[in-house]
This record gives structure tokens, sequence and C-alpha cells, in this order.
């Protein structure tokens, strides 16, 4: 959807903030590496509700990081607050967090 | 003999807002217009003063363009502007794209999204609420400075009340006979299968929209959960916000394969002859476009895709 001021014919402005650059200044994995026992499916519904939960955070998906499976984690910008509250893996998943901005009608 | 007149560029038949049977005719000078005759054998003339008709300037190696805004003469293909004919409120006025051809029993509907359609659910800023049998025209009203009487009628809105509870932003118009190609033919795609295809990751994928024509992309994530809010008309307030599961994400860096206005557009797999229906595109920002899995689609109106 699309919408135009009757007098002044407005162009729409979308939100301009934010780029789809991944997050790559995070740290790698710590500690023991992690084997994922559950498919990556399964992983992202156990943990979805937790994710939309936090305040910032637009949507979940599963997808592909460096042709591996990942959860990907959309937020409209990437506070300190998210980046604190966001792990870096799932059950052994690398988790990509993307700032997507607001997700919108079109 | 109309045509003869340079300056009319097509004609059609249509329905006026009383549902009366009128002639359509597409000028595009003032001239013209005043020069046309007022009724036919008794059947009222409709004059619309519209730009010319033309194909845009093509880029080398292909991707020569058609115009995704323009009035159409009938009957149109999808991939074009359209939307709700009263979609004007609060000092604005809202459209998106007629996307595709879905079969519903015996009737032929466009599909397109909830929110292009049918999203004007209080009397608000216009004193209107859409309603089933309400007209659905192309161009849509952005393209026409909010006049709805320099648009055709194409469809007759059928109020599916999707949101807020089902998982998908989707609404249909049941075609007027001879308004809308048949075949369902899309601008730059043609006609597509009848047959539907799962997304997966890396999936090449192509849409036709009113605002940014003919973009292809690939599928970036799947089984995605978004929370998309929603306003409760043209430029109205948010009403509520839909939480949709089991999305499909594609890439739509700096809105390029996606923009404002394209949403009710169908994604196809990325191939030239036929392509099977992906999802149904309806929502996004800068850098990501969501679909509803097309499949989805159809189940909610018992439909199939009008395709070869």
């Amino acid at each position: 959807m699309i919408r135009r001021g009757i007098i002044f014919a407005a162009a729409v402005v979308l939100s301009t903030a934010c780029t789809s650059d991944r997050v790559s200044d995070r740290e790698s994995d710590r500690g023991s590496e992690t084997m994922p026992t559950r498919d990556v499916m399964t992983v992202m519904d156990a943990h979805v509700a937790e994710l939309m939960s936090l305040a910032g955070v637009a949507g979940v998906a599963v997808g592909e990081l460096d042709g591996t499976p990942c959860i990907q984690v959309l937020v409209i910008e990437l506070t300190e607050e998210l980046r604190a509250a966001i792990p870096e893996t799932l059950e052994g998943y690398p988790v990509d967090v993307q700032v997507t901005g607001e997700i919108r009608p079109l | 003999m109309l045509m003869s007149d340079p300056d009319v560029i097509g004609t059609a038949t249509s329905f006026d807002d009383n549902g009366k049977p009128v002639v359509l005719l597409l000028v595009t000078s003032e001239r013209a217009r005043s020069a046309m005759p007022r009724s036919l054998e008794g059947t009222d003339v409709q004059v619309v003063l519209t730009e010319p008709i033309v194909a845009m300037k093509g880029r080398p190696g292909g991707g020569g363009g058609v115009s995704h805004t323009a009035i159409q003469t009938p009957p149109i293909q999808l991939g074009t502007s359209g939307g709700w004919r009263y979609d004007l409120a609060n000092g604005y006025c809202c459209a998106g794209t007629l996307g595709s051809l879905i079969q519903v029993g015996g009737q032929k509907r466009i599909l397109s999204n909830y929110h292009v359609f049918e999203a004007d659910i209080v009397n608000g800023g216009n004193g209107r609420r859409a309603q089933t049998g309400d007209p659905v025209i192309q161009p849509g009203l952005i393209d026409i400075n909010c006049n709805e009487n320099s648009a055709q009628n194409v469809a007759t809105l059928v109020v599916s009340g999707a949101l807020p509870n089902a998982n998908v932003d989707a609404s249909t118009a049941t075609i007027i006979s001879g308004m809308v190609d048949p075949n369902g033919a899309i601008l730059e795609i043609g006609t597509i299968s009848s047959q539907t295809v799962g997304a997966s990751v890396n999936q090449a994928v192509k849409k036709s929209g009113r605002t940014t024509g003919l973009t292809r992309s690939t599928v970036s994530g799947l089984n995605a959960t978004i929370s998309v809010s929603y306003e409760n008309e043209c430029a109205g307030s948010t009403v509520f916000t839909a939480t949709f599961t089991g999305q499909i994400l594609v890439a739509n860096k700096r809105s390029k394969f996606l923009a404002g206005g394209d949403s009710g557009s169908l994604m196809v797999e990325d191939v030239s002859n036929n392509p099977r229906a992906v999802g149904l595109l309806f929502a996004g920002s800068n850098t990501i476009a969501v679909a509803n899995p097309i499949d989805e689609v159809l189940s909610y109106f018992n439909a199939s895709m009008v395709g070869n």
C-alpha cells in the first residue's frame, strides 16, 4: 500500500536509517563447539516466543549463513540491550542478527 | 471511428458507480476530451484523460519496461497499479498492486492484499468502509491524482476479513467481464503456471508490481515469524499488530525488489515460461521483503492460480 497527499502529492518517506549489513563484529563462539542435535526449524520454534518478546525484535526466521543453517533475528535497530539479550548461538546454530528497520505493509 | 482521433488512445466498456454500462474513452488531450460525444447510441460515454501509454526506455541487455501505472486498454494485465475505488481519507489516497488472477469456484478473481483492498474498517476520515460489491479500479488512486473518475472499474470487491486473525494479508475481487485478461497474464511476466512451488533458501524469484515494475531477488529466510502493524483506513491510525508465522523472506536491499505500492504483487520462480507462484508479497523494509506462502493464501480462499 502506498499513499499520496491530495494537495502536495507528497512522496512516501520510507525509513532510511538501516542497512542490511549483518553484524560482523561479534565475537566468534567461545568455549566448546556445540553439535546441533535438533533440526534448525525445531530449534527456532523452541525459541521464537522468547526472541519475539524482546522489544525491538521485528521477526525471527530460518536462513543460511555461509552455506550453513542459521537462525535469523530481525531487529528494528541494534541497541546495546538487544545485542546483550540475543544469544550468539542457539543449540549449536549461529544466530544471524539483521538490522531491518520496521517491517510495514507496503 | 473514435480511434480515428489521434488523441483517443483506447476504448472500452465499463460500468459507472451505479453499475450502469458505459463506453470508456481514453484520451490524451483536453481538446479530445471536450470533443467526445456524451453518449453513443443511448449508452453514456465516460472520457478519461490519461498520459500517453508508451513503452518506457529499455536498458541494454533487456529489461525494456512497460508502464505499471498507466491506465490500460482492457482487458488489463496484472502487476499493475490498482486498489479500492474509495481509498481516500485524511488528506491522502492509497493504492497498491493488482497482482494476479485466481479461480474461486466458478469465479475469476484478482488477488491482492487485505490492506490494499479492504483495510478501511472505520467510517473515520471518509465516512465509509470497504464493503463487498465496491469497485476495484485500475490504475490506483495514487496514479490519477486521487481522482476516482480517471480510473476504470475492473473488478468487484469480496471482503475477506482476513486480518487480524488469519495468517494471510489477502483479499480478492471478482473480475468484471472483459476488463481483465482471463488468462491472468502479468505485465512483463506473462502467463503463469496453475501449479505452485514452495520457497527454498537462495531460490531465484521475481515479481511485477506497481512501483518497481519487474524485479528479481532471492529468498533469504523461511518459516519467519513477523509482526506488522496495520492502519484502519488510508492514512489512519494503527488499529492492530498482526503476527504472521511461516512467512517467506526475500532480500530487498534499498527497496529495489519491493517498495511502497508494490503490495499485492505475486512472487513467482524466476523462469521465463509459465513460472509457478511462490508467495503473495505484502510487507517489508528497505532490507527485506515478506511474502505469504501462496499455498496458504489459495487454501484460505479454496482457490487455485489461473494459469497453464
